[in-house]
């Protein structure tokens, strides 16, 4: 393999922490932020170190002079020959020496010498320093060093995940790819909370038996009989302990008469009709159950029964699209992820990864939310159940820290918002500064991996969707134009 | 003065012989170069003083680019485009004048010998080479054979290139950057009473009293006008008189940049050329070096001798390594120094 360029010698490199380096004319094309490279040591030894930043330097242009008093009629580069002296410097961080007699990489204890040969790092290498599983999950490329992002399927989930970005960056993309792997390797069973119906209408139609099941919203109804007074109080966070002890008196002696088949009207008619209750109590009841009638998400029975629907390898997409109301949205991930943790510390269901989009939505920093309790406590102590959490947001900054800081591994896209930039480097661990900084200037199907699931966060192009649908969005005019030509049928109909 | 640009050739034939030009300004149009390759030489030196022996490095490098109607073509340099030190350690015990003079000659011999194998391998297809600084170096004041044998040496090795040149049809000149002469002003001095009725306002001011206090840069900075050049003056020095084709020194000086002081070009022409012929090639030489000289209002260098200058220099760092290597190499480095050098702080 070809050197790629040669350590100079300037008043800070190459030291401990930096390598500068003078990039050969030849290779310019094939060097990249982010790349790792090698410097070999001896024969048994190189230090490993990865591109931070690139500058072109150019002496004829060191000077603000030699441009604002150019003579306009003739411009420098056709009388200098300043094309032959355009050199490319870059700097790498060194993280650390390769032992390829042990195989062990240790902390880097000794610079390399100025003039030293710069390669670029084989796969092998980077694999190894990157902590790469080859049969884990495949996320993309990190095409510059020719290496296949596969990440240990433990080290990713065990201690859960997040995926990080603006709108548009790719969020769900990345989602859809951990799904497919998911999906392959059949092992574990996911719920996808999917409130804007995206991965609904990712998951082919054409294919049968794909494991992926996907559930409207319209069709979900939580069972009342299923549901004692504390779990019903959950829905309501304003309900007093007076009042719920109330509540679990009367449901209580429902129970007693055998009776399995009832619903909130049932409940509200028996509270209503009591002479035993104080009237305050009764009309506050009757009140909180009338909000809980509203959203018209409970009846008599269940649906669906996800704990049949949990089977190893089964993907289950909760379509929230057709629920408009937060509240609604809340009680559902309340009641369905309840359930599925606690099945799951009973050991009753398959390991578990509970996939939560707009999660700043559910999980909430600084304000109160239904199902923000719920996910806190599975950030918290699923890793002991092999409950595993994967947090979506474009918020991060609005999401829960208690729920963020626990997710030990994050994928993180493009993100322009500096308040969000800087809350991902206080609850990111093993970010620093200058990778910070590149975060922003991410393309679309880009993104850092950083944290548990890898070594050393990672910049890499997420791959292509195989199985999945590609699904894009109407651009607005084709959107404006849809509902003219509606209305105007509409129109002429009436 | 500068509008009424006096005619010369009126002068009495003891002025007039020191000029090549029948008026005192030429108006030069800048040529078209492309197609032509202009090269430019220049050598950097640098020394340390050591107690018994002292060292000297050198480096010269040449630069040639081929221009097209866009700019330039090609630039290939010669003997590389980083050539390495040359280095030279002198074991005698040189005064600090000689010293200077040694470093001063073996410079430019340098520089001569780099020119010399250019021309030799351009085949041809050099038309013009510029060379940074004056040829004119003055017999060292000195007792030193091995100085004045270097001397002698410079001299060859400068009519062998001069008759080079002249034998490949290759136009060379000297460009003299910063210039402290008075040449010209003592001889403005002397035409003055001659040319009075052109400028009788002159005679208004003391003008002996500023033409003494000024030096021909600072004086042609204010009379020339960019593309404007200055009469031709003949230079004491002579060359080739052993190749039985004796040279002499013209100088004159050329505005190129409006807010630049002017350059001084010297080159060498047979004693028995006709003066058309030289003005003809003065002009060549001049309408060649204006387009490569204006780039930048306030700097007007030719831009083969900064491009050469910039190659042949040498950074401070690159003596450091190199005595660096010396201290590592020997035993006992620190006895060479001077007492100076080897205090124990640094105040």
């Amino acid at each position: 393999m070809a050197a790629i360029g040669t350590v100079v010698a300037t008043p800070d490199s190459p030291s401990l922490e930096n390598i500068e380096f003078i990039i050969d004319k030849n290779a310019q094309p094939q060097i990249e932020r982010g790349q790792f490279v090698t410097i070999p040591k001896n024969k048994n030894q190189v230090v490993l170190g990865i591109i931070t930043s690139i500058k072109k330097y150019n002496a004829y242009y060191e000077t603000i002079d030699s441009s604002i008093h150019e003579i306009s009629s003739r411009n420098y580069e056709a009388i200098f020959p300043i094309k032959e002296w355009e050199n490319t410097l870059a700097n790498a961080k060194p993280l650390g020496e390769i032992n390829f007699t042990n195989e062990r990489i240790t902390r880097l204890k000794f610079p390399v010498s100025p003039g030293s040969k710069i390669y670029v790092a084989s796969s092998s290498i980077v694999s190894k320093f990157l902590g790469l599983d080859k049969n884990g999950i495949y996320w993309g490329d990190l095409s510059s060093n020719n290496v296949k992002i596969r990440v240990s399927l433990s080290r990713l989930l065990r201690k859960h995940l997040a995926i990080l970005a603006i709108s548009g960056a790719g969020k769900s993309y990345a989602a859809s790819i951990l799904l497919e792997e998911l999906h392959k390797t059949g092992s574990i069973s996911v719920l996808v909370i999917d409130p804007h119906g995206e991965y609904s209408s990712m998951v082919p139609t054409n294919v049968e038996n794909t494991n992926t099941k996907v559930i409207r919203g319209s069709f979900i109804s939580i069972g009342i009989p299923e549901l004692s007074a504390w779990e019903i109080s959950e829905f309501i966070p304003e309900i007093s302990v007076v009042q719920t002890r109330v509540l679990d008196n009367i449901i209580s002696n429902i129970r007693k008469k055998n009776r399995n088949h009832y619903g909130l009207q049932d409940i509200i008619q028996i509270i209503d009709t009591s002479e035993k209750i104080n009237v305050r109590t009764k009309e506050a009841l009757i009140g909180w159950l009338y909000s809980l009638q509203r959203t018209h998400l409970f009846s008599t029975e269940t649906s669906p029964n996800l704990s049949e629907l949990f089977q190893p390898g089964k993907i289950v997409i909760l379509d929230l699209s057709e629920i408009t109301n937060l509240r609604s949205r809340s009680i559902i991930v309340l009641h369905f992820l309840s359930r599925l943790y606690y099945q799951r510390t009973r050991g009753e269901i398959p390991p578990s990864l509970f996939v939560i989009e707009e999660a700043h939505q559910f999980c909430p920093q600084g304000s109160r939310s239904i199902s923000k309790r719920i996910i806190e406590t599975i950030a918290r102590e699923g890793r002991k159940f092999y409950a595993s959490l994967c947090l979506i947001s474009q918020r991060p900054v609005n999401l829960s820290v208690t729920a963020l800081s626990q997710c030990n591994t994050n994928l993180i896209l493009r993100i322009r918002n500096p308040y969000d930039q800087d809350f991902i480097g206080k609850t990111s661990e093993g970010i620093d500064r200058s990778t910070l900084k590149m975060i922003p200037d991410l393309e679309i199907g880009e993104a850092l991996l950083v944290g548990e699931g890898i070594n050393y966060p990672t910049f890499f192009r997420i791959r292509s969707r195989t199985f999945y649908n590609k699904v894009t969005s109407p651009d607005l005019e084709t959107m404006a134009d849809k509902y003219k030509e509606a209305w105007s049928v509409k129109r002429n109909t009436s | 003065m500068r509008s009424l640009n006096p005619n010369l050739s009126d002068l009495p034939p003891h002025l007039y012989n020191l000029i090549y030009d029948n008026q005192m300004f030429t108006q030069l149009f800048p040529q078209d170069i492309s197609g032509l390759t202009i090269g430019g030489v220049d050598g950097g030196y640098a020394s340390r003083l050591f107690i018994g022996f002292d060292i000297f490095a050198f480096r010269a490098v040449a630069v040639f680019s081929t221009y097209t109607p866009e700019g330039i073509q090609k630039t290939t340099y010669y003997p590389t485009k980083t050539p390495p030190l040359e280095i030279a350690v002198s074991d005698v015990g040189l005064s600090l004048m000689d010293f200077e003079n040694m470093g001063t000659i073996r410079r430019a011999i340098t520089e001569l010998q780099i020119a010399s194998q250019v021309l030799e391998q351009s085949n041809k297809k050099l038309d013009i080479l510029l060379l940074d600084g004056s040829p004119v170096i003055r017999k060292p004041l000195t007792k030193s054979r091995k100085i004045l044998n270097y001397y002698q040496t410079y001299l060859s090795i400068l009519s062998r290139l001069v008759l080079l040149a002249r034998k490949q049809g290759i136009k060379m000149a000297w460009i003299v950057k910063d210039s402290r002469l008075n040449l010209f002003t003592k001889f403005l001095g002397q035409i003055i009473p001659f040319i009075v009725e052109e400028m009788s306002d002159i005679l208004s001011l003391d003008y002996r009293r500023i033409i003494k206090r000024s030096r021909d840069m600072d004086l042609f900075y204010y009379l020339l006008e960019p593309n404007v050049r200055s009469m031709a003056y003949h230079r004491q020095f002579s060359i080739s008189k052993q190749f039985n084709q004796e040279f002499t020194l013209y100088a004159y000086y050329l505005k190129t940049a409006p807010f630049d002081i002017p350059i001084r070009v010297e080159l060498f022409q047979s004693i028995h050329r006709d003066q058309t012929d030289l003005t003809k090639e003065i002009n060549f030489i001049s309408e060649a070096i204006l387009p490569v000289s204006q780039y930048n209002k306030n700097y007007g260098i030719p831009a083969p001798i900064v491009e050469a200058d910039a190659r042949a220099k040498i950074k401070k760092t690159e003596i450091d390594a190199l005595f660096q290597l010396i201290r590592i190499r020997h035993p006992t480095p620190d006895l060479w120094f001077y007492r100076r050098k080897r205090a124990p702080w640094k105040f």
